[in-house]
């Protein structure tokens, strides 16, 4: 059981203080659901409940639906990272696994707590990082490191492990997807649902899956509903408040807590917009942020720009690697689900088509400017950046700016070549002149 | 040197121009292939040269404004070719999803010079029933594609030649690396490397005729003395050959390699084609083979023991004292696995050097320092 839990008027003042700017309540009530997400998985053994770990694409639903609480990879890292608790999972990374500092870092932090586990060294880390080891791992493998780490996991300490290749490359049209998906789903039924079965020790609960696949569909319509209120001047909240509530889609996915907030954080939005209210007192610089929610440096980010008016709206980050309701079908839990994740990493996420959904996003969201991180330990986003700032340019005569960080690591974030960097950037967009 | 090495270093040297060279010599069509696991059988059957895709010995340019830094040296050099328009003596490229840093690759083709022909093709990473089935669509798909390309059906028996020829291939290269085991200064390495690379840029056929002229070539050889060198295994070193000055250096520092595993080495010819029964699922099941260990691909049957077990049995095999681990700077398949790799060499007391090596040229005084050191803790000189 999840639960949201209640956010104290002085927690409130603080998580906004810390971004300078006015961060939807509903959102700092996200930190309580993921509080109670990472306690069920500690809970587990004492509950004797059996421990998964998911890697990627489309989450932690179907071993959930099984009864087993499971740990989402693309949860772990943000959670050390946004409590600032990363240093001692990279240390050990680093020093005693001995990966190379460029090395993806969801796989460094995610192999540090077995090495912990596995050496007796679990003290190094916090009592909230220690997350039970897994008994089953799988994965939807969007790139190698997906299932580099799935394997790893598993090897690690001898557990089976399930890869399903949810890869959509070379995925164009509407057949390819859809043949795509049905290959995805043959390999959930196949491989997925009986390495469950024998690890949970029971039949399948396909009827508890459409159950969550019901309330994923009811949290995803309310995220859409936010999505299109943020197309409002000034938007009633940030392109961080969405990423910093993407974990309610793939974490603590299909769970009737995540449409509770959903429709809290909806209703607050709403009741923004009617009054004229936006998440930064004076927003005058709407920016289209490329890549990760950067969890590493989303505060320090959020300081240099809240100040001058800029605030970062909208990225195709939001729209890749999501559930898009009207895809889901809770009578069709399997294909559904691997559908709408094919049709939006092609069209969304790889940079060969995803130009295409940045333009849109630029005119629906009326964006001023695109700040783009380049990412050292995850290259995904970066071949294509410069292409489509070039597109912007072009198109909306708008400027952009491409900076290296990393989702994880703050070793690779120049804080003071950023702000630097930003405010020559805001002036470029004073000095273009141009407003939509 | 033997005429047939000369050759072999000569395109090595310069893809470009041999690839130009073939071309304009038989006006056939070239179409370069993402390196690492693609089946060139399916090209080469149409009658089509399919050319590995190489990396400029040129320094990046024009790339730098498209691809940061900190992406590997074949994904740069990649990059900056396409955007100056140095590839255009490709008709077509085929792609498929080796690894995240890659994909970009594809995408630089799209958008700069592209050839007439682009293709991307999945390849499951897995070897389940589902993943088979998908290689076999995609193998079908690229066929159909390059038949229409190249103007001509692929006839199970001409794809039945073409995985004869290769195979044929294969074996040469084995030998080689046979003699190589018992004579290790029969070659250096960089020459050992230029023999591999080199067949990736020409047609097997006249590969097969260069290889079988060096094997006699070698034979009558006078045996070199190596008794005193420690006898390295390389390993790792995907999608394009190691530098050779850095090869250079590692016999300087008095070793010798006897056997590896880069891809520019024993990983491009392990593993026969089945000759007999359906052509294109035989090329499907060499792919799915998990030997050499592949780490751009996923092993339900454990990778992260088996490639460090693989380069223990090479190393055993071979009689080799030590390992050098070659790793191309910022290659996120090799470094992932790295660490268990050197975890089992050292359970295993097999001593092993990891080396990150770039495209570009380098101070190689750090390397040469650490081999030396690697080199004289191995003979016990200090």
């Amino acid at each position: 059981m999840l639960s949201l839990g209640t956010v104290t008027p002085e927690e409130l003042a603080k998580a906004r203080q810390r971004v300078q700017a006015n961060t939807p309540a509903a959102v700092v009530r996200m930190g309580k659901l993921v509080d109670s997400y990472w306690a069920e998985l500690r809970r587990a053994p004492a509950e004797g409940k059996k421990v998964a770990w998911h890697v990627a694409g489309p989450g932690t639903i179907f071993t959930v639906a099984a009864g087993m609480p499971t740990l989402l990879h693309a949860a772990y890292a943000p959670y050390c990272t946004a409590r600032r608790w990363e240093e001692a999972p990279l240390q050990l990374a680093n020093e005693d696994i001995g990966f190379l500092p460029d090395t993806c870092s969801y796989i460094r932090v995610q192999m540090a707590l077995l090495e912990a586990w596995e050496t007796g060294q679990i003290e190094r880390l916090r009592s909230e990082l220690r997350i039970p080891k897994p008994e089953l791992v799988t994965c939807g493998r969007h790139c190698t490191e997906h299932s580099t780490l799935a394997e790893m996991a598993a090897r690690r300490v001898g557990c089976p492990v399930v890869v399903l290749d949810f890869s959509s490359q070379g995925c164009v049209t509407e057949a390819d997807f859809r043949q795509r998906a049905r290959y995805c789903e043959r390999q959930m039924r196949e491989e997925l649902v009986p390495a469950i079965e024998r690890v949970s020790g029971r039949p399948y609960d396909y009827a508890k899956l459409s159950e969550m696949v019901s309330y994923l569909k009811q949290t995803a319509l309310l995220r859409d509903e936010v999505l299109e209120l943020m197309k409002n001047r000034p938007s009633p909240c940030g392109m961080f408040d969405l990423g910093i509530s993407v974990g309610a889609l793939i974490a603590e996915m299909g769970r009737p807590e995540t449409v509770e907030y959903y429709r809290e954080f909806y209703e607050e939005c709403r009741d923004r917009v009617a009054k004229g209210i936006g998440v930064i007192p004076k927003e005058k610089y709407r920016i289209y942020w490329d890549g990760y929610s950067t969890w590493s440096v989303l505060g320090t980010v959020m300081r240099a720009l809240s100040p001058r008016g800029g605030i970062p709206i909208m990225g195709r980050y939001l729209w890749g690697f999501y559930p898009h309701p009207e895809e889901l079908d809770p009578d069709d839990p399997f294909y559904s689900i691997a559908y709408s994740m094919i049709r939006h990493t092609a069209t969304k996420i790889f940079p060969q088509t995803a130009k295409d959904t940045v333009m849109e996003l630029i005119n629906d969201y009326q964006i001023n400017g695109l700040i783009m991180l380049s990412f050292l330990t995850c290259r995904m986003w970066n071949v294509g950046q410069p292409e489509i700032a070039e597109m912007a340019e072009r198109r909306f005569g708008i400027p952009s700016l491409i900076v290296p960080a990393d989702v994880v690591d703050r070793t690779h974030f120049n804080e003071a070549q950023f702000n630097m960097r930003v405010e020559a950037f805001l002036e470029m967009i004073d000095a273009r002149g141009k407003t939509f | 040197m033997s005429s047939a090495l000369q050759q072999m270093l000569a395109v090595s040297d310069n893809p470009y121009r041999a690839v130009a060279n073939w071309k304009e010599r038989t006006g056939r069509k070239v179409v370069g292939c993402l390196p690492m696991n693609l089946p060139e059988e399916l090209i080469h059957a149409a009658g089509v040269l399919p050319a590995v895709l190489w990396t400029s010995p040129d320094p990046v340019t024009e790339g730098h404004a498209h691809v940061p830094t900190y992406h590997c040296g074949f994904t740069r050099s990649f990059i900056d070719d396409m955007v100056r328009g140095q590839l255009r003596v490709l008709d077509g490229m085929v792609f498929y999803d080796t690894c995240l840093v890659s994909r970009g690759n594809h995408l630089a083709a799209m958008l700069y010079n592209p050839p007439p022909l682009l293709k991307a093709v999945h390849l499951p990473p897995g070897k389940t029933a589902a993943n088979r089935d998908m290689a076999l669509d995609s193998l079908g798909e690229l066929k159909s594609t390059i038949e229409e390309f190249a103007g001509r059906k692929i006839s199970p028996e001409a794809l039945r030649t073409s995985i004869n020829i290769y195979n044929e291939h294969r074996d040469l290269l084995c030998e080689l690396y046979e003699l190589r085991r018992k004579r290790p200064r029969v070659l250096r390495a960089a020459e050992t490397v230029a023999a591999v690379h080199s067949s990736m840029l020409m047609p097997k056929e006249e590969h097969n005729e260069l290889l079988r002229q060096l094997l006699v070539d070698l034979d009558r050889k006078p045996a070199a003395n190596s008794h005193q060198a420690i006898r390295l295994v390389l390993s790792g070193h995907f999608c394009y050959p190691p530098r050779s000055d850095v090869l250079d250096l590692i016999e300087l520092a008095g070793g010798v390699v006897v056997d590896d595993d880069l891809y520019c080495g024993a990983r491009y010819f392990a593993n026969r084609v089945a000759e007999v029964g359906d052509p294109l699922a035989a090329l499907v099941d060499r792919y799915m083979q998990s030997t050499p260990p592949d780490p751009t691909k996923f092993d339900h049957e454990g990778k992260l023991t088996d490639w460090g077990d693989f380069i223990i049995a090479t190393a055993r095999r071979s009689d080799a004292q030590a390992v050098i681990s070659l790793m191309v700077k910022f290659c996120p398949p090799h470094q992932e696995w790295h660490p268990w790799i050197k975890r089992t060499l050292t359970k295993a007391a097999i001593p092993e050097l990891m080396l990150q090596v770039e495209r570009e040229s380098v101070n190689l005084a750090p390397i040469r320092t650490r081999l030396e050191a690697f080199i004289e803790n191995l003979r016990g000189d200090n």
